[in-house]
């Protein structure tokens, strides 16, 4: 059973491809009905044959009839044919409502409107000139970012389809779907904070954080620290002073890397297919769903939040902090989408010093693992999200289910050896029915990095 | 991966569905219609053996390539067929010719505008329909005259090379006057 990611759509919009000029194409019929209707008349009166003058004549009517109906030139030139769509989403965010209009001209009977749904395999429509102006339709919403809402294309068609124009050009409807995002009680934190400011108990001394040690007075300290207990026992020998010292209060930078070089579904029969409705969760619903979670929480928790991106070198938001800079993580992670990269990098991206690094990925071949083992190898805290949803291998043919089995067996190695090298796991789709896989793993990793820092 | 079962639709995943149209016809309708109207046609005509071989032949090819344009092959070799018909004035098969023929003319123009696999509303076909019985109310209204009149029993078989004459004359006079009673330019 597949679970629809959760997920909130953009605001209504409005699209118009450019009006173009109508240039009807006659259609070869009506040649053809004169030439045959001219032979049947003209042997009707050669053979002196009534009924096959008789028998001409609606053809010719036809055919000069359809002819007349052409769409004729104006003293302000050929008239225009467009067309529009606009889509909101639904109440509930479940679906897309959409309408599309298209502007025929007199003298069309038709219009044949050729339409691809969520990148469906296109439909062709055939529709009266008033329908046209206003279809309507559904698309439920099944996936988060950017996606093909609809492609539309259409042309006109003539009286008894004697005439037609050449189809208008391609208009494409996008529609980014931002991701849901679930709470984070437990976030893990960097080995070192090197922030000076924040909500984290950071190794230094300073102010805001809890007691932390007892200390000789040093010149700076502030006088009301002194602990005159503590001076009492400690300092008869040398007659020191002893300050109480509290920890400072630092925030975290936490770099999220999203691997959008590949999209893979639930539905192993559909990594090749790509399709909307045959694919179910995708590992970048998941890595969306789960960046902007964390992204969200680090910036409640007053945390510093980047975005790098391993199949693009230009999609990077630098580290920030603040309620504007979450909206901008939060789109940057929303209009991550497939890309298909397949360089190598030669070494990983520059992250902050002491910076926590996400890598949300499949791990499905071995570029975003030997990223996170850089990153780890540069001392950086590295948690690798697993976002390869729980494959569904119904239906595979045997030489595909071996394939894929092999493939699963080298994803379990290199996750071996992702842990091996000190990269923490993190599996971020629960078992269905939400168990708290994820909430306890996420608290297991927030307790393991505690510490001095 | 197995390509005829990539791409169905993942169990529990919403169906997603083209705009609706209201009621409406597979795009194949028109190619049907060929088929069935041309092959009808040469069994009406009385064709049999090779002659209507031939027809059901045309009005196979017709359907399944329209821009062949062996339609109108097909109404040329049923109205050359129709001379095998007895010249006696009016009869029912004339009046199904009449018919037919125009009706085969119309159905192939569509076939060669319709995709086969789209769907057309219904609407669509409304005023094709309204101009095919406007056409076809005179036309038969007139050859039921004519082809009465000028029966053996008619009166007026005398009048037959003049009545030849004015159908070409009159054919020609209509084609004229639909081409000047073009919209305005």
């Amino acid at each position: 059973m597949a679970t629809v990611t959760g997920v909130v759509p953009d605001r209504a919009s409005e699209r118009a491809s450019e009006r173009t000029r109508v240039v009807p194409l006659t259609s070869a019929g009506v040649l053809a009905g004169a030439v045959v209707a001219v032979v049947l008349a003209a042997a009707g009166v050669v053979l002196a044959r009534v009924d096959l003058v008789l028998l001409a004549l609606p053809l010719a009517v036809a055919s000069a009839w359809s002819w007349a109906s052409r769409p004729v030139v104006g003293s302000h030139g050929a008239p225009a044919t467009g067309l529009r769509v606009r889509a909101a989403p639904d109440a509930d965010a479940r679906l897309v409502r959409y309408g599309i209009g298209v502007e025929a001209v007199a003298g069309a009977d038709a219009v044949h409107v050729r339409v691809s749904v969520l990148g469906t395999a296109p439909r062709d429509l055939v529709v009266t000139p008033s329908r046209a102006a206003e279809l309507t339709g559904e698309a439920p919403i099944l996936h988060s970012g950017p996606q093909l809402l609809l492609r539309l294309q259409h042309r006109l068609l003539g009286q008894d389809a004697a005439w037609f124009t050449a189809p208008a050009r391609e208009l494409d409807v996008e529609q980014v779907v931002t991701p849901r995002t679930v709470p984070v009680a437990s976030l893990p934190l960097p080995r070192r904070l090197q922030g000076m400011t924040g909500n984290h108990e950071s190794a230094r001394p300073g102010d805001g954080g809890d007691f932390r040690d007892v200390h000789p007075f040093a010149p700076g300290d502030r006088l009301r620290r002194i602990d005159w207990r503590a001076t009492a026992r400690r300092a008869r020998p040398t007659d020191e002073l002893f300050v109480r010292r509290t920890s400072a209060l630092a925030d975290a930078t936490v770099v999220l890397v999203l691997d959008s070089r590949d999209d893979v579904g639930e539905n192993v029969e559909d990594w090749t297919g790509h399709t909307a409705d045959g694919q179910g969760v995708t590992s970048l619903d998941l890595a969306r769903e789960a960046a902007a979670s964390l992204a969200v929480a680090y910036s409640a928790a007053g945390d510093r939040v980047g975005v790098q991106d391993l199949a693009s070198q230009s999609r990077v938001v630098q580290p920030g902090g603040g309620s504007r800079h979450r909206d901008r993580v939060v789109r940057a992670i929303t209009l991550s989408r497939p890309s298909g990269s397949r360089f190598a990098r030669l070494r990983a991206p520059v992250v902050p010093a002491g910076a926590l690094v996400y890598v949300f990925s499949t791990f499905l071949d071995d570029e975003a693992p030997r990223m996170a083992t850089l990153w780890r190898a540069g001392g950086h805290r590295v948690v690798a999200v697993d976002v390869l949803p729980t494959p569904r291998t119904g239906g595979l043919q045997p030489h595909e289910r071996v394939a894929f089995r092999l493939l699963a067996l080298e994803r379990e190695e290199r996750m071996r050896t992702l842990r091996a090298s000190g990269v923490e796991l993190l599996r971020w789709q629960e078992a269905h029915g939400g168990t708290g896989d994820r909430t306890a793993a996420l608290r297991t990793l927030a307790r393991a990095g505690r510490g001095s820092r | 991966m197995s390509g005829a079962q990539a791409g169905e639709r993942a169990p529990g995943s919403p169906r997603i569905r083209p705009p609706d149209i209201g009621p409406a016809l597979p795009g194949w309708w028109a190619r049907a219609g060929v088929l069935v109207v041309g092959a009808g046609l040469g069994a009406v005509v009385g064709a049999h053996g090779f002659w209507l071989f031939v027809a059901v032949v045309l009005a196979v090819v017709a359907a399944v390539s329209p821009r062949t344009l062996v339609a109108w092959a097909l109404v040329l070799y049923l109205g050359v067929a129709a001379l095998a018909l007895p010249d006696d004035g009016w009869s029912w098969r004339t009046a199904v010719l009449l018919l037919g023929l125009h009706l085969l003319h119309v159905l192939a123009s569509f076939s060669l505008a319709l995709p086969p696999s789209g769907r057309v509303a219904l609407a669509v076909l409304v005023r094709p329909a309204r101009r095919f019985v406007g056409v076809q109310g005179p036309a038969q209204a007139l050859a039921a005259v004519v082809l009465v009149t000028l029966a053996p029993g008619g009166g007026g078989p005398h009048l037959r090379p003049l009545a030849v004459v004015a159908g070409a004359a009159l054919l020609v006079g209509v084609v004229l006057l639909v081409w000047r009673w073009r919209p305005n330019r």
